[in-house]
């Protein structure tokens, strides 16, 4: 692993947090978009028991995935806007993966 | 410490946010009351008699419905009600239902669901006893009506063919025997309770009650997010 200049070092803690916990939103959202929603109104329904526990589970895992963004955000000194699209992107499929991706593009390039 | 007029607004449109989420996170604990209460059993009074709790020509009271009664009378008019649905714990399955109109004593009449159509019409004679549940009217038609069916079961459908002053909603019978005690077969459906249907699960509603609250935080940070910003970077590293 390369050496972190001080900014990277002072922001590593908060980025892998976030990296995590954008991978799990994102997997979360997948599964509750296109397998929990689909069977509980579409599709299937009678299985829909099968998937609850996905809706559960993305509810109460939410809420670390917006600490760990608010955070990150703060550390990064994001702006107030980017803060805003950064939580939300923990509500919309592949919008996390774009985030965490975008978020360590932006780190790499600190100096 | 000068506070300008940009702050105050911000502070007043995060707290007015924030109030709407707090109302958010509430409105899914009370849907998580919902549930809880819907997916309760509730234990069935005691078998009582139709008269005692419902009016003919009266809509049905909420007291009155799921409640098991007791009623006795002449059958009248036949009827078929196709295509009902049909639950059996998680089973669900479409059924033709044959229905009767029982008459009363005091020129008055009921709907009793007796089960499953038969492949003839069972010539049932004389007074009779119905045990069974007392269902609200159907308010959505199953099937299209034709040839005298029912497309729903709705006494409503049928004040036209009898002068009896008829009760609201309908029974399941659970049971039927003459009036000399001889117990009358047929194939019955089931006759659950009603539940009242909540959707989600309840630690789900929960789970949002936690989003949204947490949320109504984050937003009442908000018009500090920049001094708290500040502060992180004068205590560490600046850019």
């Amino acid at each position: 692993m390369s050496q972190l200049n001080p900014r990277q070092a002072a922001l590593n803690g908060a980025m892998v947090r976030f990296r995590i916990m954008a991978i799990y939103a994102g997997v979360m959202s997948l599964l509750l978009w296109f397998v929990n929603v689909p069977t509980h109104y579409l599709i299937f329904e009678s299985s829909h028991h099968y998937f609850t526990w996905i809706a559960l589970v993305h509810g109460f895992t939410y809420p670390i995935y917006v600490l760990a963004a608010f955070h990150y955000c703060l550390k990064a000194r994001k702006s107030l806007t980017s803060t805003i699209l950064f939580i939300l992107a923990g509500t919309l499929p592949i919008a996390s993966f774009i985030a965490e991706r975008r978020a360590v593009k932006e780190f790499k390039a600190l100096n | 410490m000068k506070i300008s007029k940009g702050f105050i607004a911000q502070l007043v449109v995060a707290l007015l946010i924030s109030i709407t989420f707090i109302g958010l996170g509430n409105w899914q604990l009370n849907r998580a009351h919902d549930v809880k209460i819907a997916k309760q059993i509730v234990a069935d009074s005691p078998l009582s008699s139709l008269e005692n709790i419902a009016t003919a020509g009266s809509n049905l009271t909420p007291d009155a419905i799921n409640r098991l009664v007791s009623v006795s009378g002449k059958y009248r008019e036949i009827f078929l009600a196709p295509k009902q649905s049909l639950t059996s714990g998680n089973k669900k399955s479409i059924a033709n239902l044959e229905v009767r109109l029982l008459e009363l004593p005091g020129n008055r009449g009921v709907l009793i669901v007796r089960g499953i159509e038969g492949l003839e019409d069972q010539e049932i004679i004389g007074e009779v006893k119905v045990n069974g549940r007392l269902y609200p009217r159907q308010t959505s038609d199953a099937t299209r009506a034709i040839n005298g069916d029912l497309s729903r079961i709705d006494p409503a459908l049928i004040v036209g063919a009898t002068k009896l002053e008829l009760f609201d909603g309908f029974i399941i019978a659970t049971s039927e025997a003459t009036k000399f005690g001889q117990e009358i077969l047929t194939t019955r459906i089931p006759a659950p309770q009603l539940k009242s249907k909540v959707p989600g699960n309840y630690w789900q509603h929960i789970s949002y009650v936690f989003v949204w609250w947490l949320m109504a935080l984050l937003v009442l940070l908000a018009p500090f997010y920049n001094s708290m910003k500040e502060r992180e970077s004068g205590g560490k590293v600046r850019p």
